[in-house]
């Protein structure tokens, strides 16, 4: 996944949260079973589902190689690059 | 001389087997258990799982062995140079005739008094409610990133990032390196903590090491370490050594992992089940909605069929009726019309020779009907030729409009005296001549009666006549 910064990074608006999607498809699914929708509603909710969903497979589906070492700049935790994880080699061997 | 000492021959000489046993049974009635304290040296473990060194100190070394079964529940791998405390028997090996320590438990020197100030520690953390349930937080459910506290070297680190990528493949990983054994350990698992909830960049951490002895986990017994993770704001699974040792940081943690793999299982699900969740959220949706779609077909066939709906039916029909009515009484309507026109058109085929016109007609309907499509054409041929058959059959009304035809059906024309046509009784006096004209020749006759009378008057004596 594409990641602007590596640093103290949650302010990352634009990037949909996978437990936020999560839990609102399950709403979802609660408020459908509950049958108290209108029928448009419902309808909109079966569209706002299947745009999750897209979402959801499209994190799953994604893959990190990196890993970051947490370091103090300045007085200030940051993290900088350790360098790729090997993607041959089973027995994990680490670049550190 | 001390010969008086010696036994008498026929006194009683013991063979080697039996003099041995009876130090045997010595031995162990004087020893039967007991605490000894030395440095390992020449230790031996052999195939079979048994393990066999000396125990010594400065002046002096004792024989020691140490049998499979005992030695399995072994928590520190023993090595030549260690301090140990060890507890047995004395036993004699009958065989090569020397005693030895069997030993049935061994355990580090000093850790006794280590063990009793961790006890001290653990009172003293718990009365302060460092490992109480309620200060526990739950794990994120899908954390993005997780930080990891452990040595960067050894298979924990490892065990630790493969599993998370294997699970999870999209995490986030950020490492804090540290010692996690030996002098200053404690203190930089501390301060990596620290850092990390100072950060905020982590949604989770796993702070912990792989196996090794008591004193090698002990870092994560000692209070900086054990204050770090309760003041933690982050959440922290601990994850050190195998599952039966349990330290501090353990009690400490949010969630105590049995070994480090079992922390990143632990840390994040499988992507795979994740994947089976949304799939089965999608298809429960789906179903519901489709669902109360067909509900809401039956609903809506179902009023069709109501009374209601029915009588909006025989109310069309009637609508229809109506209109066909209608129709049928505007057809008539424009007959009639047609036939107004028809007598007009006779009239000006009359008076202005309606070949003339016809053709005319034709040719200004053919002119129109250049550019249209053949159909059209067909269309507006056909309708020519009706004209043409209504010419027809008007040119012979014509003809028997003719007068002389009139004539035939038995009618006369009657002339004045003046030659001009009759039109009224009043134009004739009693005495007059007239001529009668019939279809074949004419007759002369004299007016003897006149009976005057408006035209009702005059068309009763026509009909009359």
């Amino acid at each position: 996944m594409p990641r602007a910064k590596a640093d103290a990074g949650d302010s990352d608006g634009e990037k949909v949260d996978f437990e936020e999607s999560m839990e609102r498809l399950e709403k979802i699914v609660a408020e459908l079973e509950s049958g108290e929708l209108s029928l448009e509603d419902s309808i909109a909710r079966y569209e706002e589902g299947m745009k999750l969903q897209r979402r959801l497979t499209e994190v799953l589906n994604q893959a990190e190689k990196r890993i970051e070492r947490l370091v103090e700049k300045g007085g200030t935790p940051a993290t900088e690059d350790m360098g790729r994880e090997s993607q041959e080699s089973n027995e994990g061997e680490l670049p550190f | 001389m001390t010969v008086a000492t010696l036994p008498a021959p026929e006194d009683r000489i013991l063979s080697v087997g039996e003099i041995t046993r009876a130090i045997k049974e010595l031995l162990y009635g004087a020893f039967p258990g007991q605490w000894v304290k030395g440095e390992i040296s020449g230790f031996k473990a052999h195939t079979s799982g048994h393990l066999y060194f000396k125990l010594k100190d400065a002046t002096a070394q004792l024989d020691c062995a140490m049998f499979k079964s005992n030695a399995m529940r072994l928590s520190f791998p023993p090595r030549d140079g260690l301090e140990v405390e060890a507890f047995g028997e004395i036993s004699v090996y009958e065989p090569r005739g020397n005693y030895q320590l069997v030993i049935k438990q061994m355990r580090v020197a000093g850790i006794g008094a280590l063990l009793a100030q961790l006890e001290e520690l653990k009172r003293r953390l718990a009365a302060e409610g460092l490992f109480d349930a309620a200060r526990k937080q739950p794990l994120p459910r899908y954390p993005r990133t997780v930080g990891v506290v452990t040595s960067p070297v050894g298979a924990a680190v490892r065990d630790i990032v493969k599993v998370l990528r294997a699970r999870w493949p999209v995490i986030r990983i950020v490492l804090a390196p540290v010692k996690v054994q030996g002098e200053g350990a404690a203190a930089e698992i501390a301060a990596a903590i620290e850092r990390f909830d100072r950060w905020g960049g982590a949604d989770l951490l796993i702070v912990g090491r792989g196996g090794g002895s008591i004193e090698d986990l002990w870092a994560f017994n000692e209070e900086v370490v054990v204050r770090a993770i309760a003041a933690a704001r982050t959440p922290i699974i601990s994850a050190v050594g195998h599952e039966v040792d349990t330290t501090l940081a353990d009690l400490a943690a949010d969630v105590r992992a049995a070994t480090p793999s079992n922390a990143a299982e632990l840390a994040v699900r499988d992507a795979n089940a994740v994947r089976r969740d949304v799939a089965d959220l999608v298809r429960r949706v789906d179903v519901l909605v489709r669902t109360r779609l067909d509900r809401l077909r039956h609903v809506l066939e179902a009023l069709l069929k109501r009374h209601g709906f029915r009588r909006i039916h025989d109310l069309f029909a009637y609508w229809q009726q109506r209109m066909d009515d209608l129709r049928d009484r505007l057809d008539a309507g424009l007959r009639r019309k047609l036939g107004v026109a028809r007598d007009r058109l006779t009239r000006m085929i009359a008076a202005y020779g309606f070949r003339e016109a016809l053709k005319r007609r034709v040719a200004e309907a053919r002119t129109r009907l250049e550019p249209s499509p053949k159909r059209l054409t067909d269309l507006v041929v056909g309708r020519i030729h009706d004209a043409r058959r209504l010419t027809i059959s008007l040119e012979q009304q014509l003809l028997g409009l003719s007068p002389r035809r009139v004539l035939e059906r038995g009618y006369a024309l009657v002339k004045g005296p003046d030659g001009t046509f009759v039109r009224s009784a009043e134009a004739l006096a009693v005495g007059d001549a007239v001529t009668l004209e019939f279809a074949r020749g004419e007759a002369d006759a004299t007016v003897t009666t006149i009976r005057k009378g408006g035209s009702d008057a005059a068309r009763e004596g026509r009909r009359r006549r």
